[in-house]
């Protein structure tokens, strides 16, 4: 009757085999730098908070891309909102000038390919929007993507 | 005799490759950001003076605009933007053939033979410059949504099959019965002229 209760000191937990989990590790890192891309560009306008619509298309995968960006710097909540592209703070002239410059570095045949992501800030006013519409359209860049994600 | 000894395979300790591998993992999600290159496709009009303006018709445009305070104006009266989408479709087809809605014109079109297309029509967006980013895309959404669902309709009612599942060729023939005709305008200057 005493020895029915000493048993259980005896009982072990089995070794785990573990040579599973780094496999299942590897094939989800795998799968994750399939799915993503790195950040090229440290974001200094702040936040940009994608706006939302439903009608979206993906880019073309010729297409040669420019993204602007344009938001609030964050932490001066007073201030205008800036543009950024690669890593630098431009002005609307700014912009045109960059463009014309990107499209001296190209073969006549892609400048249809051009191809300009507009990543906006969903509470920007228009009005700097519209400015930096009017560069591209001076700089002859007509082709624009207005980045959203789906609702 | 050769005698073989069975040997036993000592079990590998795995354990430091786990964490080495979830570390890993680790610094992936947080160095990367998931693929986001999707947006509303729009084409700007040619820089001004390129061309000389065209002069169009009052029955061919719909004037779309947005205030500074967000309020959606179609023609002359304020609409929600709920409705914006019914209406830019009955203004892009024009299905009754009425005299206040832009002209229609007989086009051939490869696959589909003869078609009364719109080709003239123009949806005139503009805002002013304290509009909101999402309010503009809202709209823009709508009106790039109501070329969709007459394209889908369209490949529908010929073929019964969806839009986005048609052969290339037969993309571009619905695409042609319904272009895409949306004129982004310089934005008027709000009340007080600041720039």
């Amino acid at each position: 009757m005493k020895k029915r209760f000493t048993t259980k000191e005896k009982l072990t937990i089995p070794k785990l085999n573990a040579l599973a989990l780094p496999t299942i590790f590897l094939i989800l890192l795998f799968f994750l730098m399939m799915l993503t891309n790195i950040r090229k560009d440290k974001l200094q306008v702040g936040e940009v908070n994608a706006p939302q619509a439903t009608e979206l298309s993906v880019i073309g995968k010729k297409a040669i891309v420019t993204t602007i960006y344009i938001g609030k710097p964050a932490g001066r909540a007073a201030t205008k909102p800036r543009i950024q592209l690669n890593n630098m703070i431009l002005t609307v002239a700014g912009v045109e000038a960059y463009m014309r410059k990107k499209k001296a570095t190209l073969q006549p045949d892609e400048y249809s390919l051009m191809t300009v992501m507009l990543k906006v800030d969903k509470d920007t006013p228009m009005g700097i929007v519209s400015d930096v519409k009017q560069a591209l359209r001076r700089a002859n860049v007509l082709n624009i993507i207005y980045s959203a994600r789906h609702e | 005799m050769m005698r073989r000894f069975q040997r036993t395979i000592p079990e590998i300790d795995a354990n430091w490759a786990t964490s080495i591998v979830f570390l890993l993992l680790i610094f992936f999600v947080v160095i990367t950001s998931v693929n986001s290159d999707l947006g509303l496709e729009r084409r700007l009009p040619p820089p001004v003076g390129k061309y000389a303006p065209i002069k169009i018709e009052p029955r061919n445009i719909l004037n779309v605009f947005l205030t500074d305070t967000d309020e959606l104006i179609c023609g002359n009266q304020i609409v929600g933007i709920g409705e914006l989408r019914e209406l830019a479709k009955a203004f892009i087809s024009n299905p009754k053939n009425g005299k206040e809605l832009p002209e229609k014109e007989l086009k051939k079109i490869p696959l589909l033979g003869n078609m009364f297309v719109t080709s003239k029509h123009v949806i005139s967006v503009q805002c002013g410059r304290n509009t909101t980013y999402q309010a503009y895309i809202d709209v823009q959404n709508e009106l790039i949504g109501a070329y969709n669902e007459l394209r889908y309709e369209l490949a529908q009612k010929k073929w019964n099959v969806k839009y986005m599942d048609l052969s290339n060729d037969r993309q571009r023939a619905i695409s042609a019965c319904y272009p895409i005709r949306i004129s982004e305008a310089e934005p008027q200057l709000s009340e007080g002229g600041k720039k």
